[in-house]
């Protein structure tokens, strides 16, 4: 799965979420090493893309948003900066995540009305990224580590092989979620689908992957839908153009490049 | 009436002052910058999953976070049209209704910005007053390396990290025709600067230098806001004899605006950077102060505790001594030491500023002023719940320091509530929100509850009322009679 989408939007636990395609076969894959192979998947040391995101309800009426991203990866960590370019009324409006060590992140909001940037908050995170589907903690990567693991079972994707793949946050670490259920395809280790389950076991997200493409050798989504269950909300990116390992620069991708608007 | 209007002398200067910084960014442009070029690369076509092949086909593909990088001029702007109206016809001279149109037009290409603005303003009924200003709004260029920040022209700086008030935020002055109703951001005004920052890591050293003055704009007599009030048209009303009331008709105000030259340039140095999850900054602001220092006053023998206030004023008519003089201000040299800081804590955000001014001026009863050394810091922490109820709140203090009891307005202490309540009513589109600041020694208030509704891509609505509270000898209790229902509607474009 592509990080760029995938962190943007669901990554988080999605990514978490591989599996081991070079394991050996004598040896039975497990949950944690399905997680890590996608965790650790080939994403390119950086990327710059643009998409579309579009907001659509339960009645079908739509709004789009067009944003750019910028994600580089530095000694391991990851750093990214959504900027917002249409429609005009958030042109500007950035959001950048500084992921720590621990994959902790910091992550600022931009809104060009106030002309600086602010922290936001944890207990943000679970909430609405810009009104999509998408929350900030989805748009964040997490250890391996800090979750439980089961192989549940295979499945067919659209004609693609898949694990099922159910992920649980471990005691002590915090999250909205108290599991996903992902179908990761067994030949790149992309999540294809995943369902997210509230706390009360209520399926409450479905996160599905419609256009996959290889750019610059890397498996890529081109188009994401997350939906509501309970609202019947879409959130769909379409991502329009991406390219890899550019010649970007880390301080392309700090607060004051936020504020440089 | 005195109206304060972009003057336009002082917006050649700028030009001349921003032409040749311009010279700087354009002979450094001649070596590549790295920032977002446009490429073309190959790019496949959406192949969905059950296809899963790569054909490719060539797209440019912008690398920008921005559309003012793109290698043509990008226009946008807004426009934007408020009125009000008073929920109580309380004086014969008061504003009842205002009105007003903002239009910005803004054309950015590559590192250049430049845009206008076209601002009109009108206080209605019988004391009325209108306000127009055409000209340049900001306008600079800029230039960026992995290490350095140049901007050079006209524009709005902002430092510091609370909401609403802002001590350490003192580069750019206000708007305050229309006093603290429409937003904090929305009342400042850009001014000439060059701003350089130096980057390493997560520390920074900001320099500006700022060569022409500019003062906060205000009216001095004949609106609801003004320092005055509608004190002239009062006193025309009332039954005071026909002499004074020529002599309080004539009043005028003669404003000396600081020298242009380099005595007057102000010049201001930020420090800061991040630890750990601690934003901080210093700062330090060799200003000259954007509200005037009233030196005299026509009038002698005054003691008044709103001087809007007729009935203030003939109660002591007999002691008065009337003299020929005008009002005279002038705008006073200070410096300004700062900090700021911004965190988050579990599940709060807290920011905080403090200012130190050297001396700062305060209107007194007597309708002159006193400069006296004043601190101002502010603290606050902001809180989103999970079920999107926004929380923000700010406590502030002011100490004036050789506190002169004849000072309007303040105490040696003065402790206030800033806040705002918001929460989303139907997704993203309509929200409710309260914004408040109360006074804690006076009991003095501003209240304003409103709704914004966004559902027409590009365009918000937003209604509410301005609400204000206290004795009229207080600095938010002053404008009691002033409780308005607004209507303001805003385009993007």
């Amino acid at each position: 799965m592509n990080k760029y989408i995938f962190q943007l939007l669901t990554a988080a636990f999605i990514s978490c979420l591989v599996a081991s395609a070079t394991a050996v076969a004598t040896e039975p894959l497990t949950g944690e090493a399905l997680a890590r192979q996608v965790f650790d998947r080939d994403r390119g040391k950086n990327s710059i893309s643009t998409a579309v995101m579009i907001l659509e309800n339960d009645k079908g009426d739509k709004k789009s948003r067009t944003f750019t991203n910028k994600r580089i990866l530095q000694d391991g960590l990851e750093k990214q900066l959504i900027r917002f370019t249409e429609p005009a009324d958030i042109n500007g409006t950035g959001f950048l995540t500084i992921e720590k060590p621990g994959y902790e992140t910091d992550q600022f909001l931009y809104l060009p009305a106030l002309r600086r940037s602010r922290r936001i908050v944890s207990s943000q995170k679970s909430h609405q990224f810009v009104n999509s589907d998408f929350t900030y903690e989805d748009m964040e990567r997490h250890p391996v580590e800090n979750y439980l693991y089961e192989i549940k079972g295979e499945k067919q994707i659209d004609g693609t092989d898949c694990y099922i793949l159910e992920t649980r946050p471990k005691e002590g670490v915090s999250s909205q979620y108290a599991s996903i259920t992902a179908h990761i395809a067994k030949q790149f280790f992309v999540t294809l689908l995943a369902e997210y389950y509230d706390k009360k076991g209520h399926h409450i997200k479905t996160y599905r992957v419609p256009g996959l493409e290889q750019k610059q050798n890397i498996w890529t989504e081109t188009r994401v839908i997350m939906e509501d269950m309970n609202t019947r909300h879409k959130t769909h990116i379409n991502l329009e153009h991406i390219e890899y390992n550019t010649d970007i620069t880390p301080d392309q991708i700090s607060t004051h490049a936020l504020e440089r608007f | 009436m005195l109206q304060k209007t972009i003057k336009t002398g002082k917006v050649y200067l700028g030009l001349i002052f921003f032409m040749a910084a311009f010279s700087v960014p354009l002979a450094i442009e001649a070596e590549p910058l790295k920032i977002l070029p446009i490429l073309m690369v190959n790019l496949e076509p959406s192949v969905y999953l059950s296809k899963r092949t790569v054909p490719s086909e060539a797209k440019p593909l912008v690398l920008s976070d921005s559309k003012k990088d793109s290698a043509k001029i990008d226009f946008s702007g807004s426009t934007e049209f408020g009125a009000s109206l008073d929920t109580d016809d309380n004086h014969s001279s008061e504003n009842l209704t205002s009105f007003k149109n903002r239009t910005i037009i803004k054309a950015d290409y590559k590192q250049f910005s430049v845009s206008g603005i076209s601002d009109y303003l009108y206080f209605g009924d019988e004391d009325k007053n209108e306000d127009y200003d055409l000209g340049v709004y900001e306008m600079y260029v800029r230039y960026n390396t992995p290490s350095w920040d140049f901007i050079l022209g006209k524009q709005i700086k902002r430092w510091g990290k609370t909401d609403q008030v802002s001590p350490v935020d003192t580069l750019n002055p206000e708007n305050i025709t229309e006093f603290i109703t429409p937003s904090y951001e929305d009342r400042k005004i850009p001014v000439w600067m060059a701003d350089i920052t130096f980057r390493k890591d997560d520390f920074f050293v900001e320099g500006v230098l700022i060569p022409f003055f500019e003062p906060s704009r205000f009216h001095y007599f004949g609106t609801d806001w003004a320092v005055f009030s509608h004190l002239k048209n009062d006193i025309r009303q009332s039954s005071l004899a026909a002499p004074l009331k020529s002599y309080f008709e004539s009043m005028s105000v003669n404003e000396a605006e600081p020298d242009s030259g380099f005595d007057s340039f102000e010049y201001a140095l930020r420090v800061g950077g991040t630890i750990d999850r601690l934003d901080y900054g210093f700062t330090y602001h060799y200003a000259n102060e954007d509200l005037p220092y009233f030196k005299s006053f026509p009038v002698k023998n005054l003691s008044l505790d709103n001087p809007g206030s007729v009935q203030s004023l003939l109660s002591d008519i007999g002691s008065l001594s009337l003299t020929n003089e005008h009002i005279e201000t002038t705008y006073s040299r200070t410096h300004i030491a700062g900090f700021e800081f911004e965190t988050t804590l579990a599940d709060f955000g807290v920011r905080g500023e403090a200012a130190v001014k050297d001396n700062e001026s305060f209107l007194t009863r007597a309708l002159t002023s006193v400069r006296n050394p004043s601190l101002f810091w502010v603290v606050g922490a902001d809180y989103l719940s999970s079920n999107q109820w926004y929380f923000n709140l700010q406590f502030a203090h002011q100490h004036i320091y050789d506190y002169d009891s004849s000072i309007l307005y303040f105490e040696d202490n003065n402790y206030s509530l800033i806040g705002e309540i918001k929460k989303d009513l139907v997704s993203d589109w309509l929200n409710a929100s309260v914004q408040f600041t109360r006074m804690l020694n006076d009991n003095s208030y501003y209240l304003s509850p409103r709704l914004k509704y966004t559902y027409i891509r590009n365009l918000e609505i937003m209604m509410g009322l301005n609400l204000f509270g206290g004795k009229d000898t207080t600095i938010l209790g002053r404008y009691d009679e002033n409780d308005q229902v607004f209507l303001h509607m805003k385009y993007h474009f």
